[in-house]
């Protein structure tokens, strides 16, 4: 079967272990294939790959730059399961706004809802969760 | 050939894949109907009775496990195997379970669309 496409689920933090790391190099190498590239849906500890707020060593990869270099390029929308990211401090506009606190999700990332995990996966003729 | 797949495997508490995977289920209900639920390896755990979780920083997630029913969600099922690994018994859970082999559980894994393990 030639031409399937992919729907990421990435639920491993930004840093500390090789998963999230591991997810995006999956990633580019979908859109570097005759595959394409759905969605990547950050949930769990992995919507710390959406933080605004990152600020590695300057001799270090910052994957959240890796990640919406990915969606610019290939035109793939990076979603965050805005539920999970809220237990996790991960704030958009306008739950910062309403609550009165900081916005520390980066704007590439969009916030969406678990249905449309479900209605992606559904979809989708390949679900990799890492 | 539609269907969702969700596998519960960690144990309760330590982290919180039962209570995101379960919102992740209780979402999927309102996009299809052909859900599965398996509960293997430690994720039988996280459905015995009388869990205290006060001490553990945690609300209890059991009352929302039996939300499932109430989403239509019937196709939960038990591995075998481990129920005997540890040591329990269906009446030791807090929910409804049917008990499937491991063979059963390969041929679900082989009809589902995706599987999604938490």
């Amino acid at each position: 079967m030639s031409n399937l496409t992919y729907l990421l689920v990435v639920n491993s933090a930004v840093y500390g272990q090789q998963s999230a790391a591991h997810a995006l190099k999956f990633a580019q190498a979908i859109t570097e294939s005759e595959h394409t590239l759905s969605a990547v849906f950050f949930y769990q500890d992995g919507v710390s790959n959406a933080l605004s707020t990152l600020l590695p060593a300057s001799d270090e990869v910052n994957l959240v730059h890796r990640w919406k270099d990915l969606g610019r390029q290939h035109g793939v929308d990076l979603l965050v399961c805005s539920a999970a990211a809220a237990r996790r401090g991960l704030i958009d506009e306008t739950e910062a706004t309403s609550a009165d606190l900081v916005c520390t999700q980066d704007d590439a990332f969009i916030s969406a809802g678990l249905a449309e995990l479900a209605m992606l996966s559904l979809k989708a003729d390949r679900v990799i969760q890492l | 050939m539609s269907q969702l797949l969700y596998e519960f495997v960690s144990s309760p508490h330590q982290s919180a894949n039962s209570r995101e995977g379960l919102d992740a289920v209780l979402a999927a209900s309102a996009v299809t109907d052909d859900i599965v639920v398996v509960f293997h390896q430690l994720g039988p755990l996280q459905l015995l009775t009388n869990q205290v979780t006060d001490q553990a920083l945690v609300r209890s997630i059991l009352p929302t496990f039996k939300m499932l029913d109430l989403y239509d969600v019937e196709a939960v099922y038990v591995l075998d195997t481990c129920l005997q690994d540890l040591g329990l018994q269906q009446s030791d859970l807090a929910i409804e379970l049917k008990v499937l082999s491991l063979k059963d559980l390969t041929k679900l894994r082989r009809n589902a669309h995706a599987i999604l393990r938490f």
